[in-house]
């Protein structure tokens, strides 16, 4: 990617080559014409002079001392064959330089002593290939001039005027939604910046305030529900008190039992994760991850005896880590329930903290997970109809709020969950 | 005993008192704020249920309240804020517990029996059903005068069962009140029929009749 500056100074130094280039001819031709102009007046200017002020005083004897100190005007016989009284052109031989070189030539008819003479006044023509060098460098210089200039101009254009944008730009890079806060652009002069901050602006609020309506919306919903649940599953106890139930009726109120416990942590997680969103104050104190571990494991090994699981602790060196105790509770009850619901019969999990990181990894389904929408609400991976879907997501939002990493590998038949802190 | 619920929702606080009853509990409604400072005013409770959103006013300020006049009812704090902050509100105001909604029936009826036990018993809090002995304080059972070790989460199973004799609990609402504030993760529980099922052999093993029966595959009861 390229700077939006340096992509114009770019196209202007093209723009300004390629115009340049495409005019060489046109500052060639005319070059030579003006050239050429010049020295026809000039031939024309020494002809008249000549005729009007030498030719009066010149003798027959002087003409051979006239040819030896006069190069380009010369005093010849009759007996040449040349058009008279027009320039044309006719090329010499330089013998100083050994070539031929092409001259601009008049000849004329004169009389002195009474005697018809010829007197050719030439003069050197450029050389085209001159020309063309001369020209070429000239346009080098000003291309290399133009580029240097550019890139000067495009540096301060770049310091002054873009500022307001580069400012803006900077502002927008590290605003975050959830933090709910609306970024302060700084006011510019320029109109442009102007209205596409305020168009940000706008757009920003918008999207905080919508933001915002989401969260509490879920928050409400969640609350509402709980009264209704509430109320659900009183008259379930209720029910289950009536002497008369039949076995199948109440297999029906288990089943009940079921979907109302689900509904329940669904509704409580979705609060919870609507509420560390929302951002409420969560005191931050000092944890020992290694401490918290051992007095979490054990809510497990229950669960885990269940399915037969084998759990290896591998915890290496301290880490302390700021934070909130409950939300890190959660955190690795979370992990560790994933990992028990998700393991096989006579799994296996692998608890293990090194470095900054700790790491949970759990035997399972021989696939990896798919990664997409892994810590999204409500992605559900497996065909499991027992998770609320939202463990996850809580996971990777506690983190968030911590500014720590979750990732996920699949690993030698081990799904693997990392935090590093 | 007396208890009063203070909770604008009708159908729970009917379900509440419908079950409660069964324990000769008699309760009184009270379905908003005014109704229930005036209550409070007039009568003495064995312990009140406190919903904190009330129409006409927050529940804290009824708690407020309670504890101005120098009640010594006891208080449960019955809300659908599961939030902390209220939780430890609550608790340092004066109230005696906390329950966040939705709760079962049970777990309710137990948290009740435990706080009149305590207001009554204070610390020579002893139950006594049958030939078993429970020493409360000192988390110890007793059968025919002799001591069975319990684990931890034996000795609550068997004091929410006895709290709560007579009545079907469903196995979600032992798993819940087993599993405490891991409640909202747990979704399997089968880990409380491994607890039932010791529980029953330590008791038979101290020569204890079997009161634990299971009812419909669904739950459990204690007969006595």
């Amino acid at each position: 990617m390229k700077k939006l500056l340096n992509k114009t100074m770019m196209y202007y130094a093209l723009t300004a080559a390629i115009l340049l280039l495409l005019t060489a001819p046109l500052f060639f031709m005319v070059m030579k014409t003006v050239y050429l102009e010049d020295i026809e007046e000039e031939i024309m200017q020494r002809q008249s002079d000549f005729l009007n002020f030498e030719l009066a005083d010149l003798k027959e004897s002087d003409i051979t001392n006239w040819n030896r100190f006069s190069l380009d005007f010369n005093i010849l016989n009759d007996s040449i064959d040349a058009p008279l009284d027009v320039l044309i052109n006719e090329t010499f031989h330089n013998t100083n330089e050994n070539e031929d070189e092409l001259f601009r030539v008049i000849y004329s008819k004169v009389e002195i002593d009474g005697k018809p003479h010829i007197i050719r006044v030439r003069r050197n023509t450029l050389d085209t290939d001159d020309i063309i060098e001369t020209t070429l460098v000239l346009y080098l210089i000003v291309v290399a001039i133009l580029i240097f200039v550019l890139i000067i101009v495009s540096r301060i254009i770049s310091g002054k005027l873009w500022k307001p944008f580069y400012e803006t730009l900077n502002v927008i890079e590290v605003f975050n939604l959830e933090k709910n806060t609306l970024p302060a652009f700084s006011s510019t002069s320029t109109k442009e910046f102007q209205q596409l901050n305020t168009s940000l602006e706008k757009l920003i609020t918008q999207n905080l305030q919508a933001y915002q309506r989401e969260k509490e919306f879920t928050e409400n919903a969640s609350h509402e529900l709980q009264t209704p649940l509430a109320i659900f599953q009183s008259k379930l106890d209720l029910l289950l008190q009536d002497p008369s139930i039949t076995d199948a009726q109440a297999a029906i109120i288990q089943r009940l039992y079921d979907a109302s416990s689900r509904l329940t942590r669904i509704n409580k997680n979705l609060l919870l994760l609507s509420k560390i969103e929302n951002g409420k104050n969560f005191d931050s104190e000092s944890l020992d991850i290694n401490n918290m571990l051992h007095e979490v494991i054990p809510y497990f090994t229950e669960q885990a005896e269940e399915k037969n699981l084998r759990i290896e602790v591998d915890l290496k060196e301290k880490i302390e880590v700021k934070g909130n105790k409950v939300l890190m509770e959660i955190l690795m009850n979370n992990l560790l329930l994933n990992a028990i619901k998700h393991n096989k019969r006579d799994g296996a999990i692998y608890i293990k903290t090194s470095g900054m990181t700790l790491s949970i990894a759990n035997s399972g389904s021989p696939e990896a997970l798919q990664t997409d929408n892994l810590f999204r609400r409500f992605s559900k991976n497996t065909n499991s109809t027992q998770g609320t879907g939202l463990g996850l997501a809580i996971i990777r939002k506690i983190a968030t709020i911590n500014l720590w990493q979750v990732q996920y590998e699949f690993e030698n038949q081990l799904h693997t969950f990392m935090v590093k802190f | 005993m007396k208890i009063l619920i203070i909770e604008d929702e009708k159908e729970l606080a009917l379900s509440i008192s419908e079950y409660l009853s069964a324990e000769n509990y008699r309760c009184e409604f009270a379905e908003d704020f005014s109704i229930a400072k005036e209550k409070i005013e007039s009568h003495d409770y064995d312990c009140i249920l406190l919903d904190l959103m009330l129409p006409g006013g927050d529940g804290l300020k009824i708690l407020e309240y309670i504890k101005k006049l120098g009640k010594q009812d006891g208080v449960i704090i019955i809300s659908a804020k599961d939030s902390l902050d209220d939780k430890i509100k609550g608790l340092q105001i004066g109230a005696d517990d906390y329950l966040p909604k939705p709760f079962h029936m049970s777990e309710l009826n137990a948290r009740i029996y435990s706080i009149i036990r305590r207001k009554n018993f204070d610390n020579n809090n002893k139950i006594l059903i049958n030939e078993i002995e429970i020493d409360l304080p000192g988390k110890a059972i007793c059968v025919l005068g002799n001591n069975v070790p319990l684990t931890k989460k034996e000795f609550e199973l068997l004091l929410f069962m006895v709290g709560n004799k007579n009545r079907v609990i469903s196995k979600s609402a032992l798993a819940e009140h087993l599993s405490g504030d891991m409640a909202d993760m747990m979704d399997n529980h089968g880990f409380v029929y491994a607890h039932i099922k010791n529980l029953k052999k330590k008791l038979a093993d101290a020569g204890c009749t079997d009161y634990i029966k299971t009812v419909y595959g669904t739950g459990y009861k204690w007969e006595s």
